[in-house]
């Protein structure tokens, strides 16, 4: 029996061998043909202290890395989020927490920035940006263009004040049907989610003035204007049957109808001035 | 007859779970803690640092408008946005024009320096941080290539990406030249440093987290109704901001169109799983180069194309590159 164990320890190292020299993904040359660990990187890694101390923080990281994806642009609100939100502080550190969406789910069309200023003289002129004929190198072009998608989708994916108000005015109603009935801990988790709607709203709509002031601003300098108006515009993408008939594909007919996202003018000091009414946001009940 | 010896039972089921967690463990030590050649690394290191170099350098033709506080973008835009303020950035220490130049220029010092493998585990610290720190302020005029960027630049400060294609090997090798013995610091194999564990966990991260980029780029493509109905690379290469090169005269010959747009999204999203196998990994990683490549030509996005192409070649075993390029 003794003699069947070692044939059986045997065999076992034979096979831990056998699968040790099968290798795994990368055909990586072992320490033989690398040259050995230098002393000390040996001792550090050969540790059994340090390789788990290591491995806890590989799998914490993955853990993190994996939460980004799974959270952006789309996430559970129950886990994933929730998760997302607790290790934001290292997403945000390490620039990680990316939704790697790209051209996902489809392929969408282009947006842009039209802007129309008055200069000092009192001429007008409309411009654009991203203006491929004006922006060199193409990285820089697609600096600008960038810039002016995350402004479009700032406006797109941000309710208007009336939309925000009617639904910040049904969750009201709600929360005090729900007490009234005597529901008090939904009532509480809804109002909880009505202020951090409201906060998040808050936060949108001043992340979209000030960005759209800043642009303002930034071209009032440039083009040494005193008055802007400032638009988004979305191009569509023409089918295919609209090529083949000779349609070119920055033909004005793919254009949208401008929105407007400011109108502004320039003080003595050079800062722009909004010329739109302040938008008043409500006051919720925290 | 065999004299009686002492046989320790256990019972079938601890055997089994035993040797689950110890075969277990030792695929992990395998995967993560094995010695690795930093040749692959280092090729990764100069190639992404001369991308990383290129992309900060372009920052420099409109440097103020994007960095300044009196720029395009507003200095709490972040804050707003992530609801915190972990996304930092040297550039909120910064006042003047003159000190954003000069640290600016700085930056692209120390960039080129760790393109080019000098002072590596310094000099790849800081381009770390470098890059996360402009992408964090520049936060609203980003794309993908940051994304690639931070983290290649992540890891190959984890790992020896001096070992190998870099000023610190050359003058290594001249010292142990000049060293009988041989036993200098940073000696190694001909003219690669040593292989290290800390390159070999860099060179894993930068694989899985590639796998990870396709696999959730496949599967956000999934939803689209567009990657199945075979019209996405239509709309990519119709497109009149993105357009650099007219291929719409494949609107003739949607049936490329069609195949282009399935393989793609078949590609992407079977890349985790089939990188990994010796028999399929030549096959994802040549398809790689059509793919990034086109996207570069025809998009005009070809800092992000070579930036991924680079990424890939993580799964290039160092044997391989060696024969490639010898004399390195």
């Amino acid at each position: 029996m003794a003699k069947s164990q070692n044939q059986h320890r045997k065999k076992k190292k034979a096979d831990l061998r056998a699968s040790d020299s099968q290798g795994d993904a990368t055909e990586s040359k072992t320490s033989e043909q690398a040259g050995t660990n230098s002393s000390l990187e040996a001792s550090v890694f050969d540790s059994q202290a340090i390789r788990w101390l290591v491995s806890a923080a590989l799998i914490f990281y993955l853990f993190v890395l994996f939460l980004g994806p799974l959270s952006n642009p789309v996430g559970s609100d129950f886990l994933t989020r929730p998760l997302a939100e607790f290790v934001s502080p290292i997403h945000r550190a390490m620039f990680l927490g990316h939704g790697y969406r790209f051209f996902g789910p489809d392929p969408g069309p282009g947006h842009s920035v039209v802007y129309r200023i008055t200069d000092h003289d009192g001429d007008f002129t409309e411009r654009r940006f991203p203006d491929r004929d004006q922006i060199w190198p193409r990285l820089m072009y697609h600096r600008w263009f960038m810039l002016s998608e995350s402004i479009f989708n700032e406006h797109a994916m941000t309710p208007d004040e009336k939309s925000f108000r009617e639904t910040d005015t049904e969750l009201g109603e709600q929360v005090a049907a729900l007490q009234k009935n005597g529901k008090f801990a939904l009532a509480e988790r809804i109002a909880r989610e009505r202020s951090k709607m409201a906060d998040q709203y808050r936060d949108a709509r001043q992340r979209i003035d000030e960005r759209v002031t800043a642009l303002a601003q930034h071209l009032m300098s440039v083009h040494d204007g005193k008055h802007i108006e400032m638009f988004v515009q979305e191009r569509g993408i023409p089918f295919t049957v609209q090529v083949l008939t000779g349609t070119e594909i920055d033909d004005p007919q793919f254009l949208s109808k401008l929105t407007k996202i400011g109108e502004f003018r320039r003080d003595q000091q050079g800062r722009a001035v909004t010329l739109e009414l302040p938008v008043k946001l409500p006051e919720v009940p925290r | 007859m065999n004299s009686e010896s002492k046989t320790v039972i256990t019972s079938g089921d601890d055997l089994s779970m035993h040797s689950w967690w110890s075969s277990w463990t030792r695929g992990w030590n395998r995967f993560w803690f094995r010695s690795e050649d930093p040749t692959t690394l280092g090729l990764i290191r100069f190639l992404a640092g001369c991308v990383v170099f290129y992309a900060h350098l372009v920052w420099s033709s409109e440097l103020l408008t994007f960095f300044s506080n009196d720029g395009v973008l507003p200095e709490n835009y972040r804050q707003l946005l992530f609801g915190n303020n972990w996304a930092w950035s040297h550039f909120d220490l910064l006042e003047s024009s003159s000190a954003i130049w000069f640290v600016h220029i700085v930056g692209l010092v120390i960039i080129a320096m760790f393109t080019c493998g000098v002072w590596t585990r310094v000099t790849a610290v800081m381009t770390a941080l470098l890059v996360i720190s402009y992408a964090n302020r520049a936060t609203g005029a980003l794309f993908g290539l940051d994304q690639i960027m931070g983290f290649l630049c992540l890891y190959l400060a984890i790992g020896n990406s001096g070992g190998a294609f870099s000023v610190d090997r050359w003058l290594a090798n001249r010292r142990k030249q000049n060293d009988p013995v041989g036993q200098g610091r940073g000696a190694g194999q001909g003219r690669t440093a040593r292989g290290d564990v800390s390159t070999n966990i860099a060179i894993r991260l930068i694989q899985i987290h590639m796998c990870l980029v396709y696999l959730f780029a496949g599967l956000g493509k999934l939803q689209g109704e567009t990657w199945w109905n075979g019209q996405a690379i239509w709309y990519s290469m119709a497109s009149y901001e993105y357009q650099t090169l007219d291929m719409t005269w494949l609107a003739n010959h949607m049936w490329f169109v069609s195949l282009m747009t399935l393989v793609t999204v078949a590609w992407e999203v079977s890349y985790p799983a089939l990188v990994w196998p010796r028999l399929t990994r030549p096959f994802v990683l040549l398809l790689a180069i059509p793919l990034h490549i086109g996207i570069g030509i025809c998009m005009g996005m070809m800092t992000f194309g070579l930036i991924m192409l680079i990424g890939n070649l993580a799964f290039v075993s160092p044997a391989l590159i060696r024969r490639l390029l010898p004399g390195r």
